[in-house]
């Protein structure tokens, strides 16, 4: 196969038509993430280089220390990405393949742990499985033995419930690509259920197992709530990173050294990506369409199946929902008191509410955009392949630092009387910058499925660039944009450590008032405004597959 | 389909619009909680028609110094409030804050507390103290007599091995709430005892959390029966019906406090000034108490009141007022010992 794509990429290079209107979009895309990225970033790592070179010497035992937490992170992300692909193409492939009651509604459910935000779901986690845990007693009852969550059982536990619906949502895209004649020519060809998933499906669709996969290695390794929460002494980088950086008490250096090593680490794993990726490149052309199978004692299982694993998954949720209607609970199996007024308080201050929407509602397309943009210059122009590391920084990058370096790169600068610093605009940037990668991520999968020989026929026929990006690749990319934009809303809904430290008066966002319920011990209101803002997200994605599908699918 | 997204377009630029209206603005960086937050803001602006309130809570104290840091050439806060002096000396230090001058406000420059006098203001005046408060531990007795275990009394009661995993604490090296803890040890013990002693509590810790008020959730739980804190914030929680309540240490009990001051380079300084004084007024004072911020203004609870500062002064057998000096001394070491004890983890 990888051949005969050499091959057909010598025949046509260039389409024949002059100027290629897609190069100001890749400008505007890639020159938003160098103002509001690169520059920041790179100006508080100059700043601070100087602290390096200074007299006082580093820690002797900093360097085993940073290998162990090194270590840490890894063996985490490793662990909750194996469990997490383990359960979810399984999954994935029940929900496509086998006709199961309730079909897409899986899909549905699965996503709420992705709503949620950080804070909240690790609380769930120590209201379900702590010591004192409603899980924990019935456990112990039945004569389990003790276990902690404190350290790295309970993280990759809690990352697992938390992180698998990425790469869910990604695999189920593309399941939907698998083109249907490859499934009948291996069936016709007597082969089982279990041998065309096994030597047709899967493999077709490794790309997306690959780039779910990734999603869930890199949200991992970046996560920063779930280690502040519980990691307790299984320390690492994100909170090394964090912890010191915004702490007078703790070492300036430190940050920067263990910056400096996570981008490496991060650049390393993504090359690592794009050389599987190559190696692994089908393509075909054809246009898919999803072919299930009538397998009804497969089916039951599968159901069977998606019923365990939802309801393991949504146990934390139901938890969150009664401690929401509850007043103190503690060493019982339910709150002393049911109310409803966590939720009166929430509502009684909707503001929150008003500005997560308009945030979402305004970078939202703008971020899709960029995302697709800088996805066509990734395949378009092979010599800035090298860009689509730095757009990924944020994945590992905590938000805190993130929104501290934009306020120190442009928190001064003016433009024509217009003060940036102190709009909402800042906000906008902000979140859009730190969730890009995500939606990059996920669109990179969809670019890695189209075949650019249909391109170049386009091309050849006497399409200009655009026209053939129009009509040939736009097409082609809409199931992944969509699942892109599903998990990009999502993740923009629940930004909270850039917004915490950007904020401008007035612009309280749902999960800065999570947070400071939280952090008030008022873990029952907290749990409130986190069921409304699952409930905000379910309902958007309800109303844009409505309109998605009144506008007829491919 | 296109005229709905037309009037979405149009609602959300009118929402943006009222959002952008405004009077005149004082900025407050503050991480006190919400609910307190929103009333000072509600009283001070009913004192002051035209004036708008934002009280903006980075997340910590130290992330409300970061982020003043990064601002420090286009300052967007006019009022750095909430966090104790010590933050205020560091804040000082680092040219974030500018002097105040209040005029009397009827705040003596020290009062009188123990057997020595307790300073409530920087000599200087670029910060002035509003409440205060103890270092100490939380209990949750809930979940102590469920695993039969009897309340600590004392920090030396902490290295008990019975009480191995049952202690949580915040990270003295992040956290000032943890780290004022350890300062009263050393002001309690001398720079040698103390480390017997956090020998053994390090022993017992189960876990140090990264998040203070995480600290008290964890307590409130029940998950680990015993935090070492401060006592306001257990107040709360004990008054919210929760389990849990504060012990004064009988070793020795260090007194913190909240503070305020004005942010350098602000253009609002007269108002800001304003705000402060209001801060330590009667009225804001007494609203203060009323979630449980013992006053710094003499004379605004009686004497018997719980959380009076008399009354919470009795209840301590050894009380140990703020030596920054001998904290600087010992801070390098203090520093070193804690990485040492969570590096080996």
């Amino acid at each position: 196969m990888s051949m005969k794509t050499e091959v057909k990429e010598q025949a046509f290079e260039t389409p024949r038509t002059g100027f290629n209107w897609l190069i100001p979009l890749y400008v505007v895309g890639a020159a938003f993430v160098v103002l509001f990225l690169v520059i920041p970033l790179g100006k508080v790592l100059m700043e601070t280089l100087g602290l390096l070179t200074g007299s006082e010497s580093l820690p002797v035992d900093l360097l085993q220390y940073m290998m162990r937490i090194t270590w840490n992170s890894v063996r985490l992300a490793l662990l909750t990405t194996f469990f997490s692909l383990a359960i979810a193409i399984p999954a994935a492939v029940a929900i496509n393949k086998l006709r199961v009651p309730l079909g897409k509604g899986w899909t549905v459910l699965l996503t709420v742990p992705l709503i949620t935000p950080p804070f909240i779901s690790s609380f769930a986690t120590i209201l379900l499985l702590g010591r004192t845990g409603v899980l924990t007693r019935l456990l112990t009852m039945l004569g389990f033995p003790r276990f902690s969550i404190y350290g790295l059982p309970g993280l990759v536990i809690t990352q697992i419930l938390h992180l698998m619906p990425y790469s869910l949502l990604v695999i189920l895209a593309g399941l939907e690509q698998v083109p249907a004649h490859l499934e009948e020519a291996a069936h016709s060809l007597g082969e089982s259920f279990w041998g065309t998933m096994g030597k047709i499906v899967l493999p077709y669709i490794f790309p997306h197992i690959l780039m779910g996969g990734t999603l869930v290695f890199l949200t991992s390794l970046g996560d920063i709530g779930a280690p502040l929460l519980i990691g307790g002494n299984y320390r690492v980088l994100p909170v090394e990173i964090y912890t010191n950086f915004v702490s007078f008490l703790g070492d300036d250096r430190i940050p920067i050294v263990f910056s400096a090593w996570i981008i490496l680490i991060a650049c390393l794993m993504m090359f690592v990506v794009n050389w599987l990726l190559k190696r692994t490149a089908i393509k075909h052309s054809f246009r898919a369409k999803a072919i299930t199978y009538d397998l009804p004692r497969v089916r039951r299982a599968a159901t069977v199946f998606l019923t365990v694993v939802t309801i393991l998954f949504l146990l934390p949720y139901v938890t969150i929902v009664i401690s929401s209607f509850g007043t103190v609970w503690t060493t019982k199996w339910l709150p002393n008191a049911f109310t409803l007024n966590n939720y009166k308080t929430v509502f009684s201050d909707s503001v929150a509410i008003r500005n997560s929407l308009i945030l979402m509602a305004g970078a939202l397309p703008f971020t899709l955009f960029l995302a697709v943009m800088l996805g066509q210059m990734n395949r378009d122009v092979p010599k800035m392949r090298w860009f689509d590391f730095i757009t990924m920084l944020p994945f590992i990058i905590p938000g805190v630092v993130i929104g501290l370096s934009i306020t120190r790169a442009w928190g001064a600068v003016k433009i024509g009387g217009f003060d940036l610093g102190a709009t909402v605009g800042v906000l906008l940037i902000a979140i859009s910058i730190r969730r890009l990668p995500h939606a990059v991520r996920v669109l990179s999968a969809g670019f890695a499925r189209i075949d650019k020989s249909l391109e170049e026929a386009s091309w050849s026929l006497g399409a200009s660039r655009s026209t053939a990006f129009k009509d040939i690749i736009l097409p082609q990319l809409r199931p992944t944009i969509t699942a892109a934009g599903v998990i990009l809303s999502i993740k923009l809904i629940t930004e909270l450590g850039a917004s915490l430290i950007l904020y401008p008066p007035g612009w309280r966002t749902i999960p800065i008032y999570i947070y400071y319920y939280v952090s008030e011990g008022q873990i029952a209101r907290g749990s409130a405004m986190g069921i409304i803002l699952i409930l905000i997200v379910a309902v958007g994605n309800a109303i844009s597959n409505r309109l998605s599908k009144e506008r007829g699918g491919i | 389909m296109k005229r709905f997204s037309t009037a979405l377009v149009v609602v959300l630029l009118v929402l943006f619009a009222t959002a952008l209206a405004s009077a005149q603005e004082l900025v407050v960086y503050s991480t006190i909680f919400a609910e307190y937050a929103e009333r000072m803001a509600k009283e001070f602006e009913a004192r002051n028609p035209g004036v708008t309130v934002h009280v903006i809570n980075p997340g910590g104290t130290e992330a409300m110094i970061s982020r003043l840091m990064a601002e420090r050439d286009n300052p967007r806060a006019d009022v750095m409030h909430s966090g104790g002096s010590t933050e205020y000396a560091f804040a000082k230090a680092n040219g974030l804050l500018q002097p105040a001058d209040l005029g009397d406000v009827g705040v003596p420059a020290e009062i009188p507390l123990g057997t020595g006098m307790l300073p409530t203001r920087d000599p200087e005046n670029y910060f002035f103290s509003w409440s205060v408060l103890f270092s100490g531990i939380m209990v949750n007795y809930e979940r102590l007599a469920e695993l039969n275990l009897p309340e600590p009394t004392s920090y030396a009661d902490l290295t008990n091995p019975i009480y191995k995993g049952q202690i949580v604490s915040p990270n003295p090296l992040l956290s000032s709430t943890a780290m004022n803890n350890v300062l009263a040890t050393l002001q309690a013990y001398g720079p040698e005892k103390m480390w017997e002693i956090w020998d053994g509590i390090n022993a017992n810790i189960g876990l140090y959390s990264d998040s203070t008020s995480n600290t008290y959730n964890l307590v409130n739980r029940g998950e680990f029966p015993i935090g070492i804190v401060n006592n306001r914030p257990v107040f709360e929680h004990q008054a919210a019906g929760w389990p849990v309540k504060f012990i004064f240490p009988k070793d020795g009990v260090l007194v913190q406090d909240n503070a305020v001051g004005i942010v350098n380079g602000t253009k609002n300084k007269e108002l800001a000034e304003k705000f402060i004084a209001f801060i330590l007024s009667e009225d804001m004072q007494r609203y203060g108490a009323e979630y449980l911020y013992t006053p710094i203004r003499p004379g605004v609870l009686s004497a018997e009141y719980f959380f009076s500062l008399e009354n919470l002064s009795r209840q301590i057998e050894v009380l140990l007022l703020p030596d920054a000096e001998l904290a600087e001394q010992y801070r390098p070491m203090i520093q070193e010992k804690f990485e040492a004890y969570i590096r080996q983890r």
